[in-house]
Order: structure tokens, then C-alpha cells, then sequence
């Protein structure tokens, strides 16, 4: 559910709430999907943190949920190593 | 954006209807204009099938094409998978369209060239081939890993 980049030394992280959105609302993943003009397929990958959403997605996706893109993915930079965060 | 996509559709069949003349042009010219020692080469053989091969996926597929036109439900649900954002990067880290474009266009010239030289045939073969395949490899690996 997170995605995890090293840059310079810094390490950041990108979450999302979509699968707990999801049960929330009781939405499955095909229904998001075809909201989003995506396949099933590219939501998996996002929540599973596989694959980074463009910023055009990420705002669709907050608003089918009625939330701010912040709301729904969280950044977090930290300067730790990659090693000391947990998985 | 569907207005677009019907443009680049009309693109795709102009693409295919060429790609199905050249094949039939290359296997009229053989059968009927070419020289003896030419009909008889060693490419010969593989120029023909390659010919008839690639007419007939040409037209197999403006055949879908032209059908999926007149069903506009079908054209929007092609519409979303070939515009799927995770798709589209997928292919473009695989080098699609364009390793895909310029491997037909060498096996074109492949085509062509084997009616002077099979030393150049054979190697734009081999080349077409071991482009198609890494473009292949590549776009497995992103889909496993994206």
C-alpha cells in the first residue's frame, strides 16, 4: 500500500487510503476503476504500491471519494536509511 | 478525446491497408514479374510466407477495426484499454510504438532486400526479430514489476 523512492539520500514514501476507502464505501476495485477510466488491473497496481498515479488519476480518484488528493495519498519524506523504515 | 482516438483509428486502417498491399504487391511481383533466379532463391520461400503472413494479419485486423467502428460501446471500452495510464507506461518503457513501427518497416525492408542479397536479408531479420523479442521481454518484466 506504500511506494518508496531514495532520492539524494532521502527517502520517501507514498501511501494511500484507496483499499480502506474502498471497504468504507463498499466498492470494488472494477467499480473505481471504470469511474476512473483505468483498468482494474492499474488500480491493483496503485494500491498494492507497484505503480505511482499520475497526478490527473490521483485527482480523480480523491474526487470519486468526495476527498482532497491529499486525503487520499499521503507523502511522507523522511531522511532516514531505507533500511530503518519499516516495510 | 474519443474524436482523437477515431482519428488515430482511421490512421491504424490507413497503416494496415498499406501494410496488406505491400504483401500483395511483393507476391504478384514474384509470381509473375520476377526473374527465374530470383523465384528460385534461397529467401525466396520465406519472402512468400512472410508475405501472405503479413496481408493476412494486416487485414485480420483492419477487418476488427471496421467492426469495432460500428459498435460504439466496443470502440470506448478499446478506448480505456489502450488509453490506460499504467498501460501506456508499460509500453513506453518497453520502447512501443516504436520499436514496434521500426521492426515492421525492417522486416519490410528485409523483404525487399532478399531479392539482391541474403547476407542483408537474414541480418534485418535477425534484427527485426531480436528488437520484437527484447520489446517482448521488456513489456513482461513492466507488467510483472508495475
Amino acid at each position: 500500500m506504500q511506494s518508496a523512492y531514495v532520492r539524494k539520500g532521502r527517502y520517501f514514501q507514498l501511501k494511500n487510503r484507496i483499499p480502506e476507502l474502498r471497504k468504507q464505501r463498499r466498492i470494488s476495485q472494477e467499480e473505481l476503476a471504470k469511474a476512473v477510466d483505468v483498468s482494474r488491473q492499474t488500480i491493483t497496481s496503485i494500491e498494492v504500491g507497484k505503480y505511482v498515479a499520475s497526478l490527473p488519476l490521483a485527482w480523480k480518484i480523491s474526487r470519486y471519494f468526495g476527498l482532497k488528493i491529499e486525503d487520499v495519498f499521503i507523502f511522507t519524506e523522511e531522511s532516514k536509511e531505507k533500511k530503518e523504515i519499516e516495510p | 478525446m474519443m474524436k482523437n482516438y477515431e482519428k488515430s483509428f482511421a490512421l491504424r486502417r490507413v497503416i494496415m491497408s498499406l501494410l496488406s498491399l505491400f504483401g500483395a504487391i511483393v507476391l504478384v511481383y514474384d509470381r509473375f514479374c520476377a526473374d527465374p533466379a530470383q523465384k528460385e532463391a534461397v529467401l525466396a520461400s520465406f519472402r512468400d510466407s512472410m508475405c501472405v503472413g503479413l496481408t493476412v494479419a494486416a487485414l485480420f485486423y483492419l477487418w476488427q477495426d471496421i467492426k469495432l467502428r460500428r459498435n460504439p460501446e466496443k470502440m470506448k471500452e478499446r478506448y480505456l484499454a489502450e488509453n490506460d495510464e499504467r498501460q501506456i507506461a508499460i509500453r513506453a518503457k518497453a520502447g512501443m510504438p516504436v520499436l514496434l513501427y521500426l521492426s515492421v518497416a525492417i522486416l519490410m525492408a528485409a523483404t525487399i532486400a532478399s531479392y539482391w542479397s541474403v547476407t542483408v536479408a537474414e541480418t534485418l531479420l535477425v534484427t527485426s526479430m531480436a528488437q520484437l523479442l527484447i520489446g517482448c521481454l521488456l513489456k513482461v518484466y513492466y507488467i510483472k514489476t508495475m
